[in-house]
């Protein structure tokens, strides 16, 4: 029997049901499908999944809180695990170290070992997508092996190029859009993990899985080249 | 056709519509016009449909200049607009001429004026939306603010030449067009101060009774970081007992956060997606356009309503919207 979800009110126009308050790879993949579930129903013009729970944005012309929430508690005690939607394995290219990577020494003298152990364990893991945010196509990622662990730059950087891939803490991910940040670079993607030409413009989803696939430094501009012409620079793992 | 060159572009002027709502799990905000009911004034007032696009025009408006003449309208905060050094007024509709200049100042209350051209402006369809979102470089004009030399192109549907199609309603022809202007009683205030109706929630458990009523007793200023993603306010804190932070989650519109420090800061519609601060309570949408026309040093006072409350003014405040074009008057 799961629990039941609390709704909370997040103005008159939405409604925000928690369905846990702990990362739980198997709770988020209930949130994606308990989402896209609501996000059928006509009165529902959102619904936004995150690590514990939904962000119902709904029409109050169309409907009430009351008979939403109602609609939502028993959708949720309805949802069938089956029907979960398919989970992909995204392999994306990643330049480590050099001008690419300018973090990856810092991180090997921080976690006692050699930059290309760093590399070979960042790259092995198989990373969990929680959830899409911060800016747009930017994924929080779970999985980072511990041993990696980093504190941010004591000074964030004014300027971080689109595609970096970083370690903060206990976190990686990578900056979809160029901005200030102070996360660990030690690495970059050539590909473009938000590209308004496509639809959906993120590549990534919540609930993929993602490798990183180490790339030759040399090969990242014509990377970067065909992903900036809307071209497929990465790959799925069946 | 209209056709516009931005001699001196404003503090911040970008092209926006109805924004692109539905692409938060992308990580996008929908962007979109701030101030709606400025917005639709002024889109109606000109004869375009709601759904065209409008440039919004930050705290001074600068200086534009006419190169083909055409319709345009004005609403929103006053900035003492003046066509050829004569002032025009505001929330009406003129028409321009080839080499008209019209300057636009700065303004006392509020800071977002929106300037509607016939046909409406003509932007980047991003995802449904020719919204401007600065931090991502899309929609609008390359993505970007408008800058000085820029030219803003608007064009009628039959001089586009295309048939009909959802967008664009069917222009009627021979209609004679006369200038028009919202009528005095349907012109919303920018009050300084101003009250924001919200509704507790979605993290008010985290705030004790004490801090709830310093939320709704207090009078708090807008800071210098104000824009499109949010406006951050100064005053009493608000820092919750046992901390801020919560697993990250999609921030709805109009949230009124509350990070470490417990300053509130009310999101908008340029908002970071998802956000790990407590949320202690929501403006209802009926308000949040009010947020919008807030600038550094305006005061601002939180007013909880219950649920039913919030209902009621949702539905009033659509039903003014829809009833705009009643109100308008011929000059």
């Amino acid at each position: 029997m799961r629990e039941a979800p609390r709704f909370h009110l997040a103005g008159e126009s939405g409604l925000w049901v928690e369905l846990g308050t702990r990362i739980d790879p198997a709770l988020s993949s209930l949130a994606r499908a308990l989402a896209a579930r609501i996000e059928e129903w006509p009165e529902v013009e959102e619904a936004a999944p995150s690590y514990a729970g939904v962000l119902a944005l709904y029409n109050p012309l169309a409907t009430t809180m009351e008979s939403l929430r109602e609609r939502i508690a028993e959708a949720w005690a309805a949802l069938d695990p089956e029907e979960l939607p398919p989970s992909r394995t995204i392999l994306l290219p990643v330049a480590y170290g050099g001008e690419y990577g300018p973090d990856l020494e810092a991180v090997a003298d921080h976690t006692g070992f050699s930059a290309e152990e760093v590399l070979r364990r960042h790259a092995s893991t198989l990373y969990l997508v929680h959830l899409i945010g911060f800016t747009p196509g930017f994924p929080y990622l779970g999985g980072l092996p511990p041993e990696l662990a980093t504190p941010r730059l004591p000074t964030p950087r004014t300027r971080v190029p689109a595609g970096s891939v970083g370690i903060a803490g206990s976190q990686t991910g990578v900056y979809s859009l160029e901005s200030p940040g102070g996360w660990r670079l030690i690495g970059r993607t050539p590909t473009l993990l938000f590209d308004p030409r496509r639809d959906p413009p993120s590549l990534l989803r919540a609930g993929d899985r993602l490798r990183f696939r180490p790339l030759p430094s040399s090969d990242f501009s014509l990377l970067a080249e065909a992903s900036a012409r809307g071209e497929r620079t990465w790959e799925e793992q069946l | 056709m209209i056709l516009l060159r931005a001699h001196r572009p404003g503090f911040l002027s970008t092209i926006q519509d109805l924004g692109r709502p539905g692409y938060l799990k992308e990580g996008l905000p929908p962007s979109g016009a701030l101030d709606e009911p400025a917005f639709l004034a002024a889109n109606l007032l000109v004869g375009n449909p709601i759904e065209a696009a409008a440039l919004e025009l930050t705290l001074w408006g600068g200086e534009w200049e006419c190169l083909a003449g055409g319709w345009a309208a004005i609403a929103g905060a006053d900035m003492k607009g003046r066509l050829n050094g004569e002032p025009i007024g505001n929330w009406r509709s003129l028409q321009l001429s080839r080499g008209d200049r019209l300057e636009l100042g700065s303004c006392r209350n509020g800071c977002r004026t929106y300037f509607a051209l016939e046909g409406g402006i003509e932007g980047t369809l991003v995802l449904g939306s020719r919204s401007t979102y600065l931090r991502a470089g899309l929609g609008g004009l390359q993505g970007r603010a408008i800058q000085s030399g820029d030219l803003l192109l608007a064009r009628t549907k039959q001089e586009r030449g295309e048939q009909s199609s959802q967008l664009w309603e069917e222009e009627q022809p021979g209609q004679q067009k006369v200038p028009r202007a919202l009528e005095q009683s349907s012109i919303p205030n920018y009050p300084d101060p101003c009250i924001l109706r919200v509704l507790w929630g979605p993290q008010e458990e985290r705030f004790p009774a004490e801090l709830r009523a310093v939320f709704s007793s207090s009078a708090y200023r807008v800071s210098e970081r104000h824009d499109r993603m949010g406006v951050r306010l100064e005053g009493s804190s608000l820092a919750p007992p046992k901390g801020s932070d919560l697993l990250s989650q999609a921030i709805p519109p109009g949230a009124v956060q509350i990070p470490p420090d417990g300053q509130p800061m009310v999101m908008l519609a340029d908002r970071q997606t998802t956000g790990g601060y407590a949320v202690i309570a929501t403006v209802l949408g009926a308000d949040l356009w009010k947020a919008g026309q807030m600038k550094a040093g305006d005061v601002v006072r939180f007013h909880p309503v219950p649920l039913e409350e919030a209902r009621t003014a949702w539905r009033d405040f659509r039903a003014y919207l829809s009833q705009l074009p009643i109100h308008f008057y011929s000059l």
